[in-house]
Parts: structure tokens; sequence; C-alpha cells
């Protein structure tokens, strides 16, 4: 009994139609997509010689019978699709029925399958996409497919293969893609009778940790975003992680690997100024959201789909990840003094703490998914916390974990605690908190405050304050800088700059934002210029480039002397924006030492 | 060299002098004060590089020389003791000081080789006016200099000096101070000097509040004489903006309010008003201001009304209220005077009433809200 039916042809003709079959590692694609989608648990890859000689994918599916398995090759037929509904909520990773037809075409194929635990299973022999033989063969329950002598009868096409290795490296990638999709499922992968991949079932973690080196892993920072009806799971490399080529970057959506520059980019923007152009994170993220709400059929070799409201997914990815990377540089914190981690959070749970102070509550958390292998698990309440504090709620808990001191500390004498506030070479802040101390970077945490006001002030409609100045600067310019200016202009004046036309190329600045009283004002719009030119590829926003260039260029010098009260009005100013952890740039602004950490310094021999 | 000093005159000395050395330095040598034997009195050394300061104080000389000596020690030692003859006794670089009472306290110099040379100012032309203008000029201007080291020409207070007015301006871009003295009898010196704000808080620290100081103006330097110290500084070698062209001509608007009243209700509304921006509102209309604030970030507002004389168009203005309450504090007498033209050009700021043979503007640059 068959299921698969040969497609009715308006059904064909509204599929998305193109070359299925460009390179060996099209076609080991292709058959891990079937093998998947007939709903192997084990799936076994080999190739020779970078799969022009030999590509063969074995799984334990569910096999077919033998009119399926003559019918398998036929053009537009498929048992995953057949009516015109269908194509809008596709749940299998095939529905054109084209890839094993396409495939036979340019090739020589061995094909068996079996559909039954009697192990009756066929046996097919195609040549260039006629039939040569089918026969009875006794078999596992599953299917193997071989390819052999790619694009024998298309000598156009063969010549465009690359070398061996290239092609080779290809076909690595597409495994190694399926691979980080489907961690439950084992993979096995020889090219040329050697191992390359030999993955157990496992979770998503150890898988990505098996199939990228484990420093990998130590530097990324796991998601988990729910909001219902999209879900964002998956790992983000911190800083160390980023790359100057692309390539390392694995979205999927349900399921599906896809590349979407848009959606890269909102990854990309999450990593705010810290990323430059032309630099590429590490990301592996999973997507889900209601088969209706994404069309998969719009690209003939289905690595594209087209999201019906493709902004308000943009902002969902973009914010969730903005929100992981919050706190990687607490994690990364913690890890550093890991050995000394476990003991104190021991400590904390003897004492009854109803509430954990924020710095120590968020690294808890934190601690939590990095040593939790399934990263779904723990992590989601650890990312939602943070972010579900209100402003008020993180100053007092940074507070609280002031006066806290007296409870946590083992020293009797510290029942006093002055919230004192000591600045080191014009540099850096320090200031004591329950669990040690911690030191600001005094420029960075200016630079955040900054960011974060000026991005405010750029959502608004309204211009902020600006104070008009008693002479105005007046700024020549190249017609290159003054068109480039152009742009930015509304920008700036958002921000509280304010600019006319003054002959030809000369601008007149005549006002400066109002909170800034000591910037040599004409000197940062150039720099504020020069930044936007040199950022001009980046993918993020205008506003946030000039908000981000502002933040820097106006930020208070290393070296600048602080008052105290200063000091503390920093702090506090710290502590009310996004991300007190991580300048714009993604510089750490805040180092904590642990009592712990000092006290096993102190004591290593 | 030797030397029997009271200790209380040493002491007063000290403290002058030390006001020069500064705070922090990469170089040793500047956190001594060089003390050199003259014929009756011993003279002490400061400077920073920028300034220098001289103080005499008497002293019997038993044997002549120089040395550098730490100077935080010195002050340090002299405030404990009690008024008393001290002796020093110097040899090589160590410094010697004894007592009557048969109190020793030895310390390491410096060689007074190590310390830059006094400027020599020559071509100079000296002019003497009143302290009292001097003082006066120093007070009202000062607090519109510029703190940012890199402004240059902002960074001091400049003095005109002409046939017959001598006007002290100071600006840091935001807020302007012309201090004019007319009827200023002067023959010898016509020229805009800028000296640097140091050198003016430092000598108005020294001067008596009476008398005449007597200025030496040489080509890079500023010299200032007083009966028993000098100081000398670099002028700043820059161009002042053309603040003239800035003061605005027409200025339909008229306010007249009393300086009190309305310096304390800026106070408290600025309690309100946003701490980065420092933003308050001055609404003017017939006979009363209305001045408020609001800070989005703390969710608080504040509101005053105050009576005032108002000839004009009703009209809201912005300014920054630390600007303001500085502006207000330096105006004299029961009220003031603010000639306003539009919410974005500048404020005139004048005291109802000047004194004689006075002229005082302060302008200020508005936000625009
Ligand atoms: N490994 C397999 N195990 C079980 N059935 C398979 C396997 N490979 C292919 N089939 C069957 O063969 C049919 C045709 O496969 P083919 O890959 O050509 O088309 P498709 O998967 O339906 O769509 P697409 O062209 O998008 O891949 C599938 O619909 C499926 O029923
Ligand atoms: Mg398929």
């Amino acid at each position: 009994m068959s299921v698969i039916q040969i497609m009715p042809e308006f059904l064909c003709n509204r599929i998305a139609a193109g070359e299925v079959v460009q390179r060996p590692a099209s076609v080991v694609k292709e058959l891990i997509e079937n093998s998947l989608d007939a709903g192997a648990t084990e799936i076994i890859i080999q190739i020779n010689d970078g799969g022009r000689e030999l590509i063969r994918v074995i799984d334990n599916g569910t096999g077919m019978d033998q009119d399926d398995l003559l019918l398998a090759f036929e053009q537009h037929a498929t048992s995953k699709l057949f009516h015109v509904d269908d194509l809008a909520e596709v749940k299998t990773l095939g529905f054109r029925g084209e890839a094993l037809a396409s495939i036979a075409s340019v090739s020589r194929i061995e094909a068996k399958t079996c559909n039954n635990s009697r192990a009756e299973g066929f046996r097919l022999f195609m040549n260039g996409g006629k039939v040569d033989c089918l026969e009875g063969v006794a078999m596992k329950q599953g299917t193997s497919i071989t390819v052999r002598n790619l694009f024998f009868n298309t000598p156009a096409r063969k010549k465009f293969l690359k070398s061996t290795n290239a092609e080779y490296r290809h076909c690595v990638e597409i495994v190694r893609r399926f691979a980080i999709s489907r961690p439950s499922v084992r993979f096995h992968f020889t090219a040329d009778e050697r191992e390359v991949y030999r993955l157990p079932p496992e979770d998503l973690s150890s898988r990505l940790r098996r199939i990228f080196s484990p420093r990998v892993m130590e530097n990324c920072i796991a998601i988990h975003q729910e909001e219902p009806p999209l879900t964002l799971v998956g790992f983000m490399g911190a800083r160390d992680l980023v790359r100057r080529k692309s390539g390392e970057q694995y979205f999927y959506v349900n399921g599906r690997l896809v590349t979407d520059r848009l959606m890269n980019s909102a990854v990309y923007s999450a990593y705010g100024a810290s990323l430059d152009k032309g630099e590429f994170p590490f990301f592996v993220l999973f997507l889900t959201l209601p088969l209706k709400e994404v069309d998969v059929n719009v690209h003939p070799a289905k690595t594209e789909v087209k999201f019906k409201n493709e902004w308000i997914i943009y902002q969902f990815i973009r914010q969730s990840c903005e929100q992981a990377l919050k706190h990687w540089l607490v994690e990364t914190d913690r890890k550093e003094t890991s050995l000394t981690s476990n003991f104190q959070e021991a400590e904390f749970q003897s004492l009854k703490t109803p509430a954990l102070p924020r710095l120590e509550g968020e690294q808890l958390t934190f601690s939590d998914t990095s040593k939790n292998s399934e990263p779904q698990a723990g992590s989601k309440t650890s990312f939602e916390q943070p972010s579900m504090l209100s402003l008020d709620d993180r100053i007092r808990r940074f507070e609280k974990s002031i006066s806290d001191e007296m409870f946590y500390s083992d020293e009797p004498h510290s029942i006093t605690i002055e919230r004192n506030f000591w600045q080191a070479h014009g540099k850096y802040i320090f200031t004591q908190i329950s669990s040690g101390i911690v030191i600001i970077d005094q420029r960075a945490a200016h630079t955040r405050i900054l960011y974060d006001r000026a991005l405010k002030s750029l959502q608004q409609i309204s211009a902020s304050a600006s104070q008009q100045l008693l002479f105005p600067i007046s700024l020549e310019l190249s017609p290159d800088d003054y068109s480039l200016l152009l742009e930015i202009i509304p920008s700036l004046e958002k921000l509280g700059f304010s600019m006319r036309e003054f002959g030809k190329y000369t601008i007149l600045l005549e006002a400066i934002p109002a909170d800034l009283h000591w910037l040599e004002e004409g000197k940062v719009v150039m720099q504020i210029l020069d930044d936007y030119k040199a950022s001009r590829r980046l993918h993020n926003p205008i506003s946030e480039k000039v908000a981000n260039s502002y933040a820097e260029r106006a930020a208070i010098r290393r070296g600048e002397i602080m008052t105290p009260a200063e000091m503390q009005r920093l702090t506090d100013e710290l502590f009310q924006t996004d991300n007190p952890y991580m300048s714009p740039s993604g510089k750490p602004i805040i180092i904590q030492l642990t009592l712990n950490e000092l006290k096993r310094r102190f004591e290593e021999r | 060299m030797k030397f029997t000093v009271s200790k209380n005159d040493l002491y007063q000395s000290l403290q002058k002098v030390s006001k020069v050395t500064p705070v922090r330095s990469t170089l040793p040598i500047l956190s001594c004060i060089l003390m050199t034997t003259k014929k009756d009195s011993l003279c002490l050394r400061s400077t920073d590089l920028e300034i220098t300061m001289e103080t005499y104080c008497n002293a019997d000389i038993i044997e002549e020389g120089s040395i550098a000596v730490p100077g935080r020690i010195i002050l340090d030692i002299a405030a404990e003791l009690p008024e008393t003859d001290l002796t020093f006794f110097i040899k090589d670089e160590t410094i010697e000081i004894k007592t009557p009472l048969g109190g020793e306290y030895k310390i390491a110099g410096r060689s007074s080789s190590e310390f830059s040379a006094a400027p020599l100012i020559d071509d100079s032309t000296t002019i003497l006016f009143s302290a009292e203008k001097f003082q006066r000029i120093v007070d009202k201007t000062i607090f519109s200099v510029s703190h940012n080291e890199m402004r240059g020409a902002l960074n001091g207070v400049l003095f005109q000096f002409s046939k017959n007015q001598l006007r002290g301006v100071a600006t840091d871009g935001h807020k302007l101070v012309q201090l004019t003295y007319e009827n200023f009898k002067n023959n010898t010196l016509e020229r805009d000097i800028i000296i640097p704000v140091k050198f003016l808080n430092v000598s108005v620290s020294n001067l008596q509040k009476t008398g005449d100081v007597r200025f030496k103006v040489g080509k890079n330097h500023v010299m200032l004489e007083t009966e028993e110290s000098i100081i000398y500084t670099r002028i700043i070698e820059e161009r002042f903006p053309d603040y003239e062209s800035v003061i605005p001509i027409k200025n339909p608007n008229k306010v007249l309010v009393d300086i009190d009243d309305f310096l304390s209700s800026v106070k408290r509304i600025s309690i309100f008003a946003n701490k980065n921006t420092h933003q308050i509102a001055l609404t003017f209309s017939e006979n009363k201001v209305i001045l408020s604030a609001e800070d989005i970030e703390t969710a608080s507002t504040a509101k005053e009304e105050l009576p005032i004389i108002y000839e004009g168009e009703p009209m809201t203005i912005g300014y920054n209220a630390e600007y303001l309450k500085d502006v207000f504090r330096h105006l004299d007498g029961d009220k003031a005077k603010i000639y306003l033209n539009t919410p974005l050009s500048a404020g005139l700021f004048y005291p109802e009433e000047q004194k004689e043979e006075e002229h005082l503007l302060i302008l200020l640059m508005p936000i625009r809200l």
C-alpha cells in the first residue's frame, strides 16, 4: 500500500522551483532530511572523495514498501504534502517530492528499504534516473540510500565541483547542522572510512560540546525565552567567540536550519556596538512558532523562510538575545571564581536568606544554568527574573545587598557599614557589597548611563533639553561628511545638539545636550560623525550608532577625579540602567571580588 | 646654611606659599618649598611650574644658603610647635631644626639647584590699581571661568586694560560675566591679558584688602606684588572669543525681580529639577514669574510664583538652575534687571543699581526646553 502520491500539477506549480542538487553536500542534506522525516533515531552517513564517488545515508526510520520505493524517485512524488492547504503548515523538512528524483537523475543510485520487522526489504538500482533493477533483500527496518558518481552524466556540472577537500567541508557542515538540530538522534559520520562524528543521543549542550570545542561552550550563554506563541532556545557565544568570518551562526526555525539575514541581524544588533562590522558572533538558536506563521516554500533549497510578522519576530529575537547577553559578564565572572562558588552557595543556603540581594541573586541563578547540562530547564527563570525587576526593585536590591552586609559578614567589626566609595587612579571606583567588593570602571559606567539616556531621548518625539551656546561653533565639512552629517542630524538633535546650515558645507553648532557641561562641543560632533562613518556597514539602526558613539565620546574620561558624592551618583545611575554589567561596547563595567575569592587568594600558600 | 626664625612668622609664610604647591605631582621637587636666605630675611618659594610664589619672613641669618625643604613635613611640624625660635642648620641636604627647649628634628631636603629659577620678567610694564577693584573683578568673574582644562582662553579671566577703563571678563561658553570700571586712570598699560584662575585665587587670598596692588606685566608673564609676597604666572596666550559681538542689543522684554526672593525660589525649585540637566523654566507674564521644574526620571515637579515687574510679551525660557543660582549670587543690591529677547537667546542680568563707576553684566544662555 503506497503512501507516496504524485502531486497534481497545480500543486507542483505552487512549489518554489529550482535546482535541488548543486554539490555533494546538497545530496547529503536531502538524504538526512528524508531520514529525519521518516522518524529515524539513528543515521549513518558515509562519503568518499568528498561525496563525488559515494554518498550513503542509512537510517532506522519507517522505511518504504515496494511501490513507494519506486514512486519515491518519481518527480513530484511525496508522502508529505497532498493539499494546497498543507503548504501553509508544513511539518516535515521535505515537502516538494523533488529531492530523490533530482538526485537520481544525475547519479547512480542503490536504494534499500524495509518497512517491517520481518526483514523483508527491497533493493532498487537506478542509473541516471532510469530503473535498472528491483529485487527483494533481507534487511533491518529502515532505509539506506547510496549515491554514486554524482554528476556522471552532466560533465558541465561536475566541472563546477570544488576540490575534494572543499566538498568534504561542505558535507561536514551539513551533517553538523543536522546534528545540532537533533541532539536526540544518533549520528555517525565517516568520510573515506575515517570517522568524523560519532554522536550518541544527548542534550543540546553536550551535543554542542562534542561538535565544537569545550571552550566554545564555556563561553556560551544559554537562552530560553518564551513569549507565547514564540519560543527561543539555544546558546549565544560571548565576545570571545566573535569571528571575522560568518558561518557559525546556526538559526533554526521549527527545527529547520535557515539563513535569514534579518534574523541574524536581530542577533547581531543584540550584541550592540561590541560587534564591529565584519564581525560575527557564534550562536545556535532555535525559534519555535506556529507553523502557519512561517512560510517555508520560498526557496528551492528550503533554506529560507518567510515570516508573516517578521518585525515581531525580529524584536522578540533581539530582545531575548539582549537580555541573555546582559548576563554573560556576570556568568564569566562567576566562572572565574567557580572554585569557591559552590562552597559559597552552600554557605548562603545555610543562612536563611529569603531574598538574595541582586548581585548575588543573579549570579546564583546563573551559575545554575552554567552547570546545568540541560539549558532549557533551569535557565528560564534566571532570565526572566532580572528582566521583570522594576527599577525600584533593582535599587532596593542593591541597597539591600549593602545593608545585608551585617548578616552575612563573618567579621564582627563590620556591623556599621557605610557605603564608602573610593576612587583609584582616577579610573576605578571601589565599593563594598555584602559578598565582597565591587570595582567599577568609571568611564565604562558613565558610557552605559549616557548610552541608555541617549537611547531614551532618541525614542522620544521631542528633542532633549539643550543648552544654547554663547559662541556657536562652525564646523567645516567635506561634501561627503556633510551629507553623512545630514543623515545623523535628526538623531543628534534629539540628543540635544542643535545646528543649522551656515554656508556651503558648513554647519553652525548652536546648542549641546544640557546634561553635558564641560564638553568640547565641536569635537564631539566631529567624533560622532567619524564613528558613524566607520560604522556605516553595521546592522544596527542609525539612532543606536549615534547613541553609542555619543556615549563613548561624552563619557567621563579616565583620570577624572570624582568626589564621593559623584561616585555615589554614578553608581546609583548605573544600577538604573538596563545593563549595569556591560558597557554598550561590550566591555565589563563591574568586577566583583567575593570575600571567598579574596580569602582564597590570601590563603593560597 | 644656618638661620633662626620665629615659629609664628615661619608658619604664616609657609601657609601662604604652600597654596601654590600642587596637591599631586609627579615631580617630587614641586612638593618642596625653597628656602633662601636674604639679608635680614628668609625667602620662601613654591611653584607648580605655572605659578610661582615668593614670600619673605624675618629671620636672623647666621650663614647664607639655599635649600629645598619637603613642604608637608615642615608645615606639619610648624603647626604643632608652640611659638618659639627655631634654628635651622643645613648641611649638605640635611636639615636640622632645633628649639630652645631641646627639640631636635631632622629631615632630608633636596638641592636648591633642582628648583627652577624664578621667571624673568623683562620688558615689563608696571601698573598700580586698587586692591579692592582687583579683588572685586576676581570675585565677580571667577565663577564663570571654564572648568574644562582644555578650553585654553576660557580657563582664565580676561583683564582688559585700556586708557580710561579696566574690564574683567570670564566665560565658559554658557555664561559670561563682564565687570567694567570707568574712569580708570591708566597711562602705562593698554593690553588684554588672560590670567589663569589659580593665580587669581592664590593672589586674592594673599592680598591685603586696601591699598594698591602692583601688577607687573611682561611678555609672557604677569607678576603681582604685595607687601610681603610676589606671585608670578604665565599668561594664557590664546585668543579670547569675541564676546562683545554675542551680547544681544535688542532685548524688548524687561524684568525687575527681587534678588533674594528669586534666588531662594530657584533654590527650592531646583531640588525638583532633573539632576543631569538642572533645567528649570521661567514663565514671565505681566506682574509675575512662574518658576517650575519637572523631572520625569523621579516623577517630581515643583512650581512657584513670584511678583515681578514685567514689560514685554509673555514668554517661557529655560535655564540651568545651577547657573541661575550662580548668576543671582553675584548680583549685588536688592533687585535685579533681566533683559530678554527670545527663549533661545542670551539673557542679560544686571543689578538694578550699579555701584559707582562700575558696570556689571552677566549673560546666561538658556536651555531649549
Ligand atoms: N529515508 C526515507 N525513509 C522513508 N521514506 C523515505 C525516505 N526517503 C524518502 N522517502 C519517501 O520518499 C518520498 C520522496 O522523497 P523526496 O526527498 O524526493 O521528497 P520529499 O522528502 O517528500 O520532499 P523534498 O523534495 O522537499 O525533499 C518522501 O515523501 C518519503 O515518503
Ligand atoms: Mg526529501
